[in-house]
Protein backbone atom coordinates (compact mmCIF):
# COMPACT_ATOMS: atom_id res chain seq x y z
CA UNK A 1 0.00 0.00 0.00
CA UNK A 2 1.80 3.02 -1.21
CA UNK A 3 0.58 5.32 2.10
CA UNK A 4 2.32 2.98 4.10
CA UNK A 5 5.07 2.79 2.52
CA UNK A 6 5.32 6.20 2.40
CA UNK A 7 5.37 6.49 5.96
CA UNK A 8 7.78 3.73 6.77
CA UNK A 9 10.32 5.21 4.77
CA UNK A 10 9.75 8.88 6.36
CA UNK A 11 10.19 7.29 9.52
CA UNK A 12 13.49 5.11 8.85
CA UNK A 13 14.81 7.79 6.86
CA UNK A 14 13.95 10.16 11.03
CA UNK A 15 15.22 7.32 12.31
CA UNK A 16 18.56 7.28 10.97
CA UNK A 17 18.89 11.00 11.12
CA UNK A 18 17.68 10.84 15.19
CA UNK A 19 20.30 8.24 15.79
CA UNK A 20 22.88 9.01 14.03
CA UNK A 21 25.31 7.20 16.67
CA UNK A 22 23.20 4.20 18.10
CA UNK A 23 21.46 3.45 15.12
CA UNK A 24 22.25 -0.22 15.08
CA UNK A 25 19.06 -1.42 14.02
CA UNK A 26 18.40 1.12 11.06
CA UNK A 27 22.07 0.50 10.05
CA UNK A 28 21.84 -3.18 9.45
CA UNK A 29 18.24 -3.79 7.89
CA UNK A 30 19.92 -6.47 6.53
CA UNK A 31 19.97 -8.57 9.26
CA UNK A 32 16.37 -8.53 9.98
CA UNK A 33 14.22 -11.35 10.89
CA UNK A 34 11.04 -11.98 9.67
CA UNK A 35 7.65 -11.27 11.36
CA UNK A 36 5.67 -8.70 13.17
CA UNK A 37 7.83 -6.56 16.06
CA UNK A 38 5.60 -4.50 18.28
CA UNK A 39 7.67 -1.81 20.25
CA UNK A 40 7.84 -0.66 23.60
CA UNK A 41 5.26 2.28 24.37
CA UNK A 42 6.74 5.25 24.34
CA UNK A 43 5.13 8.86 26.16
CA UNK A 44 4.24 11.76 23.47
CA UNK A 45 3.25 13.87 26.20
CA UNK A 46 -0.67 13.56 24.99
CA UNK A 47 -0.87 10.14 25.68
CA UNK A 48 1.12 6.64 24.71
CA UNK A 49 2.78 6.31 20.87
CA UNK A 50 3.45 2.41 20.31
CA UNK A 51 4.07 1.06 16.98
CA UNK A 52 4.36 -2.42 15.16
CA UNK A 53 6.71 -3.05 12.17
CA UNK A 54 6.37 -6.24 10.34
CA UNK A 55 9.34 -7.68 8.43
CA UNK A 56 9.46 -9.54 5.08
CA UNK A 57 12.39 -11.30 3.48
CA UNK A 58 14.78 -9.09 5.86
CA UNK A 59 12.99 -5.44 4.84
CA UNK A 60 10.35 -3.44 6.42
CA UNK A 61 7.21 -3.97 4.60
CA UNK A 62 4.70 -1.92 7.18
CA UNK A 63 4.70 0.16 10.14
CA UNK A 64 1.51 1.22 11.71
CA UNK A 65 1.10 2.63 15.17
CA UNK A 66 -1.31 0.23 17.07
CA UNK A 67 -1.30 2.75 19.89
CA UNK A 68 -1.51 6.45 19.56
CA UNK A 69 -3.06 9.67 21.70
CA UNK A 70 -7.15 9.97 20.78
CA UNK A 71 -8.40 12.87 22.54
CA UNK A 72 -12.27 12.05 21.31
CA UNK A 73 -13.46 11.25 24.08
CA UNK A 74 -12.02 14.60 26.11
CA UNK A 75 -14.07 16.24 28.24
CA UNK A 76 -15.09 19.86 27.00
CA UNK A 77 -13.80 22.67 29.42
CA UNK A 78 -14.50 25.61 27.66
CA UNK A 79 -17.92 26.85 27.14
CA UNK A 80 -17.95 27.71 23.58
CA UNK A 81 -21.29 29.77 24.17
CA UNK A 82 -19.37 32.25 25.48
CA UNK A 83 -16.92 32.61 23.41
CA UNK A 84 -16.72 34.51 19.69
CA UNK A 85 -16.87 32.00 16.38
CA UNK A 86 -13.29 31.91 14.65
CA UNK A 87 -12.92 32.43 11.36
CA UNK A 88 -11.61 28.91 9.78
CA UNK A 89 -10.12 28.47 5.80
CA UNK A 90 -9.53 25.03 4.08
CA UNK A 91 -5.38 24.52 4.31
CA UNK A 92 -3.70 24.64 1.29
CA UNK A 93 -0.01 24.72 0.65
CA UNK A 94 1.93 27.74 0.56
CA UNK A 95 5.10 28.61 -1.92
CA UNK A 96 6.26 31.83 -0.26
CA UNK A 97 9.65 32.44 1.22
CA UNK A 98 10.53 31.16 4.22
CA UNK A 99 13.53 31.39 7.08
CA UNK A 100 12.57 28.26 9.19
CA UNK A 101 9.74 26.14 9.94
CA UNK A 102 7.37 25.26 12.72
CA UNK A 103 6.27 21.78 13.29
CA UNK A 104 5.84 19.22 16.14
CA UNK A 105 8.28 16.58 17.04
CA UNK A 106 6.94 15.51 20.48
CA UNK A 107 5.13 12.61 18.79
CA UNK A 108 7.24 11.64 16.36
CA UNK A 109 10.11 11.12 18.73
CA UNK A 110 7.68 8.60 20.73
CA UNK A 111 7.19 7.19 17.61
CA UNK A 112 10.49 7.15 16.34
CA UNK A 113 11.54 5.64 19.81
CA UNK A 114 9.17 2.62 19.75
CA UNK A 115 10.23 2.01 15.66
CA UNK A 116 13.28 1.43 16.83
CA UNK A 117 12.83 -0.68 19.98
CA UNK A 118 10.81 -3.32 17.56
CA UNK A 119 13.41 -2.89 14.67
CA UNK A 120 16.02 -3.77 17.51
CA UNK A 121 13.58 -6.59 18.30
CA UNK A 122 13.86 -8.04 14.87
CA UNK A 123 17.90 -7.45 14.75
CA UNK A 124 18.08 -9.79 17.62
CA UNK B 1 24.99 36.06 9.28
CA UNK B 2 26.50 32.55 10.21
CA UNK B 3 23.31 29.44 10.73
CA UNK B 4 23.82 25.92 11.90
CA UNK B 5 22.21 22.78 12.30
CA UNK B 6 23.02 20.20 14.78
CA UNK B 7 20.82 17.10 16.06
CA UNK B 8 20.80 17.45 19.74
CA UNK B 9 17.82 16.11 22.61
CA UNK B 10 16.90 13.88 19.69
CA UNK B 11 16.02 16.91 17.16
CA UNK B 12 17.24 19.19 14.68
CA UNK B 13 18.77 22.73 16.44
CA UNK B 14 19.01 25.29 13.92
CA UNK B 15 20.47 28.59 15.01
CA UNK B 16 20.72 31.80 12.87
CA UNK B 17 22.65 35.44 13.76
CA UNK B 18 22.48 37.82 11.93
CA UNK B 19 24.76 40.24 13.27
CA UNK B 20 28.25 38.34 13.32
CA UNK B 21 30.25 36.42 10.72
CA UNK B 22 31.95 34.58 13.63
CA UNK B 23 30.94 30.79 14.68
CA UNK B 24 31.06 31.85 18.55
CA UNK B 25 27.21 32.63 19.28
CA UNK B 26 25.72 29.95 17.41
CA UNK B 27 28.36 27.30 19.21
CA UNK B 28 27.53 28.50 22.57
CA UNK B 29 23.96 27.95 22.03
CA UNK B 30 24.68 24.20 20.55
CA UNK B 31 27.19 23.72 24.09
CA UNK B 32 24.23 24.74 26.24
CA UNK B 33 21.55 22.65 24.76
CA UNK B 34 23.98 19.90 25.07
CA UNK B 35 24.17 20.83 28.48
CA UNK B 36 20.53 20.77 29.03
CA UNK B 37 19.94 17.66 27.26
CA UNK B 38 22.80 15.99 30.26
CA UNK B 39 20.86 17.24 32.91
CA UNK B 40 17.45 17.20 31.71
CA UNK B 41 16.80 14.03 29.35
CA UNK B 42 14.89 10.85 30.67
CA UNK B 43 16.40 8.44 27.30
CA UNK B 44 19.46 8.90 29.14
CA UNK B 45 19.32 6.92 32.86
CA UNK B 46 22.75 8.79 34.18
CA UNK B 47 20.59 12.05 33.65
CA UNK B 48 20.09 14.55 36.91
CA UNK B 49 15.92 13.77 35.82
CA UNK B 50 16.58 9.93 35.48
CA UNK B 51 18.66 9.72 38.85
CA UNK B 52 15.83 11.43 40.57
CA UNK B 53 13.13 9.46 38.79
CA UNK B 54 15.27 6.22 39.93
CA UNK B 55 15.08 7.88 43.72
CA UNK B 56 18.99 7.85 43.52
CA UNK B 57 19.30 12.18 43.94
CA UNK B 58 16.18 13.76 47.14
CA UNK B 59 14.04 16.17 45.59
CA UNK B 60 16.03 19.21 48.27
CA UNK B 61 18.94 17.99 46.55
CA UNK B 62 18.35 18.60 42.88
CA UNK B 63 20.13 21.19 41.21
CA UNK B 64 18.76 25.15 40.67
CA UNK B 65 18.05 24.55 37.17
CA UNK B 66 15.11 21.49 37.89
CA UNK B 67 13.60 23.51 40.66
CA UNK B 68 13.40 26.27 38.49
CA UNK B 69 11.67 23.70 35.55
CA UNK B 70 9.72 21.72 38.15
CA UNK B 71 8.07 25.84 39.62
CA UNK B 72 7.63 26.27 36.08
CA UNK B 73 5.52 23.43 35.14
CA UNK B 74 3.55 23.52 38.11
CA UNK B 75 2.33 27.20 37.27
CA UNK B 76 1.99 25.95 34.08
CA UNK B 77 -0.91 23.29 35.60
CA UNK B 78 -2.29 25.96 37.02
CA UNK B 79 -2.43 28.39 33.90
CA UNK B 80 -4.24 25.19 32.13
CA UNK B 81 -6.79 24.17 34.05
CA UNK B 82 -4.50 21.30 34.97
CA UNK B 83 -4.20 20.37 31.26
CA UNK B 84 -0.15 20.77 31.20
CA UNK B 85 0.95 17.49 33.66
CA UNK B 86 4.92 16.45 33.38
CA UNK B 87 3.85 13.84 36.20
CA UNK B 88 2.96 10.60 34.81
CA UNK B 89 0.83 8.15 35.68
CA UNK B 90 3.78 5.91 36.72
CA UNK B 91 4.59 8.48 39.03
CA UNK B 92 8.04 9.56 37.16
CA UNK B 93 8.40 12.99 36.40
CA UNK B 94 9.21 13.80 32.21
CA UNK B 95 9.90 17.75 31.80
CA UNK B 96 10.29 16.95 28.39
CA UNK B 97 7.22 18.90 27.50
CA UNK B 98 8.29 22.47 29.20
CA UNK B 99 12.37 21.68 28.38
CA UNK B 100 12.58 22.31 25.24
CA UNK B 101 10.83 25.85 25.50
CA UNK B 102 12.62 26.79 28.67
CA UNK B 103 15.92 25.72 26.80
CA UNK B 104 14.93 27.67 23.59
CA UNK B 105 14.10 31.00 25.55
CA UNK B 106 17.56 30.84 27.74
CA UNK B 107 19.47 30.31 24.59
CA UNK B 108 17.72 33.63 22.98
CA UNK B 109 18.41 35.53 26.36
CA UNK B 110 21.82 34.15 25.80
CA UNK B 111 22.65 35.54 22.20
CA UNK B 112 21.05 38.72 23.26
CA UNK B 113 23.30 38.99 26.76
CA UNK B 114 26.11 39.20 24.23
CA UNK B 115 25.14 41.71 22.32
CA UNK B 116 23.27 39.95 19.49
CA UNK B 117 20.01 42.08 18.11
CA UNK B 118 18.77 39.67 15.01
CA UNK B 119 18.55 36.03 15.52
CA UNK B 120 16.85 33.02 15.42
CA UNK B 121 17.00 29.90 17.48
CA UNK B 122 14.98 26.82 16.32
CA UNK B 123 14.75 23.51 18.52
CA UNK B 124 12.41 20.86 16.73
CA UNK B 125 10.24 22.97 15.26
CA UNK B 126 9.56 25.54 18.30
CA UNK B 127 11.08 28.99 17.45
CA UNK B 128 12.20 31.93 19.32
CA UNK B 129 13.30 34.60 16.48
CA UNK B 130 14.81 38.51 16.93
CA UNK B 131 14.90 41.54 15.13
CA UNK B 132 15.04 41.00 11.39
CA UNK B 133 16.31 38.62 9.22
CA UNK B 134 19.25 38.62 6.92
CA UNK B 135 17.24 40.66 4.23
CA UNK B 136 16.20 43.07 6.89
CA UNK B 137 12.62 41.52 7.14
CA UNK B 138 10.74 40.43 10.13
CA UNK B 139 11.32 36.77 10.29
CA UNK B 140 9.27 34.30 7.81
CA UNK B 141 8.36 31.38 9.68
CA UNK B 142 6.79 28.31 7.98
CA UNK B 143 3.97 26.12 9.59
CA UNK B 144 4.66 23.18 8.64
CA UNK B 145 1.51 20.49 6.80
CA UNK B 146 0.30 17.78 9.56
CA UNK B 147 -0.22 16.01 6.50
CA UNK B 148 2.87 16.43 4.41
CA UNK B 149 6.06 16.89 5.83
CA UNK B 150 7.30 18.27 2.85
CA UNK B 151 4.40 21.07 3.05
CA UNK B 152 4.00 24.54 4.61
CA UNK B 153 0.34 25.66 5.25
CA UNK B 154 0.59 29.31 6.51
CA UNK B 155 3.44 31.50 6.68
CA UNK B 156 3.86 34.15 9.39
CA UNK B 157 6.17 36.89 10.19
CA UNK B 158 7.45 36.97 13.58
CA UNK B 159 9.89 39.76 15.29
CA UNK B 160 10.33 39.52 18.97
CA UNK B 161 8.08 36.54 19.21
CA UNK B 162 8.52 32.80 20.19
CA UNK B 163 6.00 29.98 17.80
CA UNK B 164 5.62 26.68 18.87
CA UNK B 165 2.94 24.12 17.20
CA UNK B 166 2.03 20.87 19.01
CA UNK B 167 0.42 17.64 16.92
CA UNK B 168 -0.13 14.39 16.42
CA UNK B 169 1.41 13.34 13.04
CA UNK B 170 0.60 9.99 14.00
CA UNK B 171 -2.43 10.85 13.76
CA UNK B 172 -2.45 12.73 11.22
CA UNK B 173 -1.69 9.89 9.33
CA UNK B 174 -4.98 7.93 9.78
CA UNK B 175 -6.85 10.17 8.04
CA UNK B 176 -6.00 8.19 4.94
CA UNK B 177 -7.19 5.34 5.88
CA UNK B 178 -10.89 4.69 5.15
CA UNK B 179 -11.78 2.39 7.33
CA UNK B 180 -11.41 4.31 10.50
CA UNK B 181 -12.31 7.80 8.69
CA UNK B 182 -14.89 8.35 11.38
CA UNK B 183 -12.94 7.76 14.03
CA UNK B 184 -10.97 10.97 13.20
CA UNK B 185 -13.54 13.76 12.85
CA UNK B 186 -13.37 16.87 14.71
CA UNK B 187 -10.17 15.75 16.28
CA UNK B 188 -7.11 18.15 15.82
CA UNK B 189 -3.79 17.38 14.55
CA UNK B 190 -1.57 20.37 14.89
CA UNK B 191 -1.97 23.40 16.78
CA UNK B 192 0.37 26.07 17.01
CA UNK B 193 0.35 29.34 19.40
CA UNK B 194 2.29 32.74 18.95
CA UNK B 195 3.64 34.52 21.91
CA UNK B 196 5.90 37.02 23.64
CA UNK B 197 8.22 34.27 24.30
CA UNK B 198 8.44 30.60 23.08
CA UNK B 199 8.48 28.77 26.29
CA UNK B 200 5.46 30.56 26.79
CA UNK B 201 3.92 29.53 23.63
CA UNK B 202 4.84 26.12 23.97
CA UNK B 203 3.11 25.08 26.71
CA UNK B 204 0.07 27.00 26.36
CA UNK B 205 0.43 24.91 22.65
CA UNK B 206 0.78 21.79 24.37
CA UNK B 207 -1.90 22.27 26.94
CA UNK B 208 -4.34 23.32 24.29
CA UNK B 209 -3.29 20.94 22.13
CA UNK B 210 -4.08 18.04 24.48
CA UNK B 211 -7.81 20.04 25.16
CA UNK B 212 -8.59 19.04 21.56
CA UNK B 213 -11.26 20.93 19.87
CA UNK B 214 -11.43 23.15 22.80
CA UNK B 215 -7.67 24.10 22.52
CA UNK B 216 -7.91 27.17 19.92
CA UNK B 217 -11.08 28.55 22.00
CA UNK B 218 -8.71 28.09 25.16
CA UNK B 219 -5.31 30.55 22.90
CA UNK B 220 -7.96 32.56 22.26
CA UNK B 221 -9.11 33.48 26.19
CA UNK B 222 -5.37 34.62 26.32
CA UNK B 223 -4.12 38.19 26.16
CA UNK B 224 -0.65 37.83 23.76
CA UNK B 225 -0.85 34.95 22.29
CA UNK B 226 -2.48 34.07 19.04
CA UNK B 227 -3.20 30.25 17.31
CA UNK B 228 -3.86 28.57 14.58
CA UNK B 229 -5.39 24.98 14.81
CA UNK B 230 -5.35 22.45 11.88
CA UNK B 231 -8.01 19.13 12.45
CA UNK B 232 -8.10 16.13 10.47
CA UNK B 233 -9.90 17.14 7.83
CA UNK B 234 -7.43 20.27 6.85
CA UNK B 235 -9.95 22.98 8.50
CA UNK B 236 -8.17 25.24 10.29
CA UNK B 237 -9.45 27.75 13.02
CA UNK B 238 -7.62 30.69 13.54
CA UNK B 239 -7.68 33.33 16.72
CA UNK B 240 -9.03 36.69 15.77
CA UNK B 241 -5.70 38.31 16.19
CA UNK B 242 -3.91 35.90 14.04
CA UNK B 243 -4.38 37.50 10.92
CA UNK B 244 -2.00 40.48 12.13
CA UNK B 245 1.22 37.76 11.54
CA UNK B 246 -0.09 36.18 8.21
CA UNK B 247 2.02 36.37 5.02
CA UNK B 248 0.35 33.91 3.26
Amino acid sequence: MPIKARVASYFLATTVLLFPQGASAANSLSTLHDGSFVGRAFDAYYGMVQVQTTIQGGAVSQVKAVKFPNHSGESRSINRQALPILQQEVVAAQSARINMVSGATLTSRAYIASLRDALLQASK
Amino acid sequence: MVRDTRIIMGMPISVEVVDTILPKPIEDVFCYFHAVDARFSVYKCDSEISLFNQGRIPRSELGLEMKEVFALAEKTKQDTHGFFEITRPNGQIDPSGIVKGWAIKNAAQMLHDEGYRNYFVDAGGDIQAEGLNADGENWRVGIRSPFNNHDVIKVVNLSGQGIATSGNYVRGNHIYNPHRANDTIGNMVSLSVIGPDVLEADCFATAAFAMGEDGIYFIETLNGFEGYAVNAQGIATMTTGFDAYVIS
